[in-house]
C-alpha cells in the first residue's frame, strides 16, 4: 500500500515537472530599444549686486532712494521669479523707512535668456521725526525660483 | 522400399525448389514518400523608434546629438526633463520570424546615472525610477493599454501586458508586419530637486511569445 502511495506521489510530480518544461519550452523575442536619455534640467536662479542711484547714507525725511539688482537665470530650464524684502535695524522700525519694488520684482526668465532688472525704492517719509535720527537699518533681497508650471513655490 | 522413399524425398525437394524460384518471380514495387522537412518556426522581433523616425535609435533623447545613431540625425529631441514634464514617443515593434506573435511583457532597465553604472548610485537610481511613470499603449488606440505604472515596476522584471497585441508571421519579401506603440513618458510633479541636473539612460525592452498553441 505504501509502495503504491509512493509511486502515485512519483508520477503526479513528474507530471507536474513536464507541465513546467512545457510551459518554459514556449518560442519567445525580444526587442530592445536601448540607450534612451533622460536628462534633468537645472532651475539655477542668481541674483546680481545692488546698485543705487544715490549713497544711501545719511538719510532725511522725505528722500526716496532708488536702487535695484539684477536677476538672470543660469540654469538649462525656464523659472519664474518672485523677490522679496527683508529689513532689519531701527530705520526700519513703525513710522520709518520703507521698501517698495517699482519694476520686475516677479516675471519668468527663459533658459539662455537675458537677466532681468529689478528696480525698487526705500523711503524715510517726512513724518519720520527726530525718533529716526542716527538710526540705521539693513535690506536685504531673496529671489525665489521655481519652473513655470509649479503653480506654487515650493517643491 | 527404401529407394521409392528416396525419390519421392527427391521429388518433395524440387518441387519445393520450384516453388520458391516461382515467389521470386512476382512483379514488384516499391514508391518512396521524398524527405519530409520540419522546420521550426522563429519567433523574432525587432524595434525602431517611430513618429516620423523610423531609424534605429533611442525613442527618448535629450539633445540631438544622443539621439543620433549613425550617420542619420536625429531631429525630435525632448529637452531638459523636468516635474511635470511628459513625452510620447512611438516604437515600431515588427515582426521578422515565421510565427504569428503576441506583445506580452514589457520591461525596462537602467543603463546609467550620470554616466556611471546605476549600482554605484543606488539611492538616486530609486529616486529617478520612482518618479518616472510609463504607459505603454498602442499609438493608434488610446484605450488599449499595455502598460501603465512605475519605471521602478518596469526594472523589477517583465511585467505582463493589459492588452496583448499581435503581430502577424512576415512572408517576405512582404515589409516585416509591425505594430506601432507609444511611451508615454511622465516625470513627476513629487520629483523634487534631487534630481536637478540628473543625467539617466534606460533601455526599454518589449518581449514576444508565440500565438500558436499558447493560451
Amino acid at each position: 500500500m505504501k509502495s503504491k502511495m509512493f509511486m502515485s506521489m512519483m508520477v503526479i510530480a513528474l507530471a507536474a515537472a513536464l507541465v513546467g518544461g512545457a510551459t518554459m519550452a514556449w518560442f519567445t523575442s525580444q526587442a530592445t530599444n536601448p540607450a534612451n536619455t533622460f536628462s534633468a534640467g537645472t532651475l539655477i536662479v542668481g541674483a546680481g549686486s545692488q546698485t543705487y542711484a544715490v549713497p544711501i547714507g545719511n538719510m532725511a525725511p522725505g528722500d526716496v532712494i532708488s536702487g535695484s539688482f539684477l536677476v538672470s537665470n543660469a540654469g538649462t530650464l525656464d523659472l519664474k521669479y518672485m523677490t522679496t524684502a527683508a529689513t532689519t535695524g531701527a530705520l526700519f522700525g513703525a513710522g520709518g523707512a520703507s521698501v517698495a519694488f517699482t519694476a520686475n520684482d516677479t516675471g519668468t526668465i527663459a533658459a539662455g535668456g537675458p537677466a532681468v532688472t529689478v528696480s525698487y525704492t526705500v523711503t524715510l517719509p517726512t513724518t519720520a521725526g527726530n525718533a529716526f535720527q542716527g538710526n540705521t537699518g539693513t535690506l536685504a533681497f531673496t529671489v525665489d525660483a521655481t519652473q513655470p508650471a509649479n503653480p506654487g513655490w515650493t517643491q | 522400399m527404401k529407394r521409392k522413399l528416396f525419390l519421392a524425398a527427391i521429388l518433395i525437394l524440387v518441387l519445393a525448389a520450384l516453388a520458391g524460384g516461382a515467389t521470386m518471380a512476382w512483379f514488384t514495387s516499391a514508391a518512396s514518400n521524398a524527405p519530409n522537412t520540419f522546420t521550426a518556426g522563429t519567433v523574432s522581433i525587432a524595434a525602431d523608434r517611430g513618429l516620423g523616425e523610423p531609424l534605429p535609435g533611442p525613442m527618448f533623447y535629450t539633445t540631438l546629438a544622443e539621439g543620433q545613431v549613425g550617420p542619420l540625425p536625429a531631429f525630435n529631441p525632448t529637452g531638459p526633463w523636468f516635474p511635470g514634464m511628459a513625452v510620447t514617443r512611438n516604437l515600431e515593434v515588427r515582426n521578422i520570424g515565421t510565427l504569428q506573435v503576441r506583445l506580452h511583457q514589457v520591461s525596462a532597465a537602467i543603463y546609467s546615472i550620470n554616466g556611471l553604472p546605476p549600482d554605484l548610485n543606488p539611492a538616486l537610481a530609486a529616486a529617478f525610477a520612482a518618479n518616472m511613470n510609463v504607459k505603454v499603449r498602442m499609438a493608434a488606440n488610446p484605450l488599449q493599454v499595455l502598460y501603465n505604472g512605475s519605471l521602478a515596476a518596469l526594472l523589477t522584471g517583465p511585467q505582463a501586458c493589459i492588452f496583448e497585441p499581435v503581430i502577424a508571421p512576415w512572408i517576405p519579401p512582404a515589409w516585416p508586419p509591425m505594430q506601432q506603440l507609444a511611451f508615454e513618458v511622465t516625470m513627476s510633479t513629487a520629483a523634487g530637486n534631487i534630481l536637478q541636473g540628473v543625467v539617466p539612460v534606460v533601455e526599454f525592452f518589449v518581449h514576444a511569445e508565440q500565438t500558436a498553441n499558447n493560451p
